[in-house]
């Protein structure tokens, strides 16, 4: 199966470091870094001042304030390399100083600072007087490790378990379409409408609608709301059994050819059933990665257009398509921004708009928007269970930030942020709950 | 003594200056080569005003002006006061009419403008010395700091020797012979200087030894922000 390729902007290509199966070669990372000093990227990392101002905007190092949690010392054995390999002082002078060799032990260092104390939120880099895309350097940095096996193991089992299975729980289809069977019947019966469905491989509808698997095996509700909403505005939708899944744990990983097949596989899905659109779940780093990302990755331009799931809630509200009532969501509602979607996303607006009319009694946690705090759950470090004690930690900055709120429900257009924030409240006592938007608009309508 | 004083003044000088310039130059196409790589690469929502906002961002320093908001002033504070310093030294090769529209004594700033760069200076070493700046640090920041500082020290001592105690075995015309000559590649070392009899003379020769490491290191230092900032924010804006 092939879409039809279209004319787009050209673009630098990205081949990305290439599955090195298990060889130690360091040839792998040296090329990323190779392909990245051609832009104007990583050269950038050498004109870090060490000035600090990076520091107090991450939440891993203010919830721990260590030498190694400022971001710019993350990327630090990075820069030696760059200088030592790439700027003529250092190759001038590299043979009478070992520092910014490449090894395994550098590797392993890199490993850990960038998927173990970054979850590359990029809110350093809203910071930097010089203007370093600190982020950027921790991407390349992942890139270096994806392309010599040096992913953390449950991080790696998660690309892999999507690249085999098509999601990345490896759900079996049969259970997937058991619990829509369910969830269709419980639909039916919670708005009266003995004729709701959830389409599944329907094609020729108007848009195909991505999920994140754990909607299937852990939020359910999230799924059965999305869907119960649809209906209500009459839309014309389908799910697939096949390529479903909305997260990209390529992306998280740094392996570029992971991620653009993940990509692949869900565009000529889309123009297989011939739909219009593609809507995504409630994502943050899904919608980083299929909105902005994914384009690059193929190399054109996509032949449907792409949306979260954010924008459309918000039209349909603005435009009537479903009525709602904001007495239904009584409790006081704050509201998490994702990272992915927000500040790399660029999704702002749209859910302040959908809780401003689907709840009663909506607050902003401070700082919000672009200036928020990760939960601590971003990059991959959910999956990542050799890092769980950072994750957590770390997470401290974001419970403090939603106990000022004195909210009851924290809402978060984010599968990913909401299992964090989850295990937040437990840890934290905050005794809130985690609801998606969609959970909420769903409360809210008049039926 | 003299040779060293030659070599210092004039060799050192040129071929420093040489390197600076080269690699200010390498430095500029590899920025703007660069860019148009990368902006034809990049990904993510836009941010507009694209050059104008990338500018007014890194040139008033905006992304620390609510958080740090004394840094910010002293950063700002410093690098206006370069500016000065610039055209003071454009002003003690030559005449210059437009430097001139406010009437006023060279050297630009009657000692202000020294007094107020080793400030900033010295509060960017001492800041160094704090934890976790001071982990952070490499031995790159200090030496450029420090050199930077003897710099301003001795340029300010030769500037204030005039003003506060009436020092004038070295005028502004034997600095104006000096820095003329070097410009126009007919290299003068005035006698005033070059015979050691000026007291102050060992000041311009570590003023000019200091700023020639300076224009020297300054490839291999992060001292290249100076051209990176403006192209780094467009970056970030797409």
């Amino acid at each position: 199966m092939s879409y039809k390729p279209v004319k787009m902007k050209k673009r630098n290509p990205d081949p990305g470091p290439g599955r090195s199966g298990d060889s130690p070669s360091l040839t792998g990372a040296e090329d990323v870094v190779a392909r990245a000093i051609q832009g104007l990227g990583i050269m950038h990392a050498t004109a870090c001042m060490h000035c600090g101002f990076c520091a107090d905007t991450c939440h891993i190092y203010l919830a721990e304030p260590k030498l190694e949690n400022i971001p710019a010392q993350k990327f630090s054995e990075i820069t030696r390399y760059i200088r030592r390999r790439h700027t003529l002082s250092g190759r001038l002078f590299s043979r009478f100083v070992k520092n910014g060799e490449l090894t395994q032990d550098v590797l392993r260092k890199i490993s850990d600072a960038v998927y173990g104390r970054c979850t590359a939120c990029g809110r350093c880099t809203l910071q930097c007087p010089v203007g370093i895309d600190l982020r950027e350097i921790i991407r390349i940095g992942r890139k270096m490790c994806a392309a010599v096996r040096q992913v953390p193991e449950g991080l790696q089992r998660t690309v892999d378990n999507q690249i085999q299975t098509g999601n990345q729980m490896a759900i079996p289809r049969e259970e997937i379409l058991s619990t829509l069977d369910w969830l269709a019947e419980d639909l039916k019966m919670e708005m009266k409408d003995p004729s709701i469905e959830i389409p599944i491989d329907q094609p020729g509808k108007d848009f195909l609608y991505l999920i994140n698997p754990r909607e299937i095996k852990f939020f359910p509700l999230s799924l059965l709301s999305a869907a119960g909403v649809f209906h209500a505005a009459g839309a014309s939708w389908t799910l697939s059994s096949r390529w479903f899944d909305v997260t990209n744990y390529g992306f998280y990983a740094g392996d570029t050819p992971a991620a653009t097949e993940l990509t692949r596989r869900v565009i000529e899905e889309a123009v297989s059933l011939n739909v219009k659109e593609i809507i995504l779940s409630e994502c943050g780093h899904g919608y980083r990665s299929f909105r902005w990302e994914g384009p690059h990755w193929i190399g054109q331009e996509y032949p449907v257009s792409i949306r979260s799931v954010i924008e459309l809630l918000d039209e349909f509200i603005r435009a009537g398509r479903i009525r709602v009532d904001p007495t239904m969501n009584p409790e006081r509602t704050t509201l998490h921004d994702p990272c992915n979607l927000v500040r790399l996303g660029g999704i702002v607006d749209p859910q302040r708009r959908i809780l401003r009319r689907t709840v009663g009694d909506f607050v902003e946690m401070t700082p919000n928007r672009e200036n928020n705090f990760c939960c601590g759950g971003g990059g991959g470090m959910l999956s990542m269970s050799e890092f769980g004690d950072v994750r957590v930690a770390s997470g401290k900055i974001k419970a403090d930030q939603i106990r000022a709120t004195g909210a009851k429900i924290v809402a978060t257009p984010c599968h990913n942020c909401a299992d964090q924030l989850i295990e937040l409240s437990k840890k934290y006592k905050l005794g809130v709950e985690i609801q998606a938007v969609v959970e909420l608009v769903y409360n809210a309508l008049i039926r | 003594m003299a040779a060293v004083v030659y070599f210092v003044l004039i060799p050192m000088t040129y071929a420093c200056t040489a390197i600076f310039i080269f690699s200010l130059s390498w430095h500029i196409v590899r920025v703007v080569s660069g860019l148009r790589i990368s902006l034809a690469g990049s990904v993510g929502p836009e941010k507009r005003p694209k050059f104008w906002g990338s500018l007014v961002e890194s040139l008033l320093f905006l992304k620390i002006i609510k958080t740090h908001p004394v840094q910010w002033f002293l950063l700002i504070l410093f690098h206006i006061t370069f500016l000065f310093l610039i055209a003071g030294h454009i002003e003690l090769i030559g005449h210059s009419e437009c430097l001139q529209i406010v009437p006023h004594e060279i050297f630009l700033g009657a000692g202000f403008i020294g007094l107020v760069l080793l400030v900033n200076l010295s509060f960017f070493l001492f800041r160094r010395f704090h934890s976790p700046i001071r982990e952070m640090s490499e031995p790159s920041d200090y030496y450029i700091l420090i050199l930077l500082i003897l710099t301003v020290l001795s340029g300010s001592q030769m500037n204030l020797a005039r003003s506060l105690y009436g020092y004038s075995t070295m005028s502004v015309a034997d600095y104006r012979i000096f820095l003329s000559g070097l410009t126009t590649f007919h290299p003068v070392v005035p006698d005033v200087i070059q015979s050691g009899d000026a007291g102050h003379s060992i000041l311009l020769i570590i003023h000019v030894l200091c700023a020639n490491l300076v224009f020297a290191l300054f490839p291999s230092s992060n001292l290249v922000h100076t051209i990176l900032t403006v192209p780094l924010s467009r970056l970030q804006r797409h």
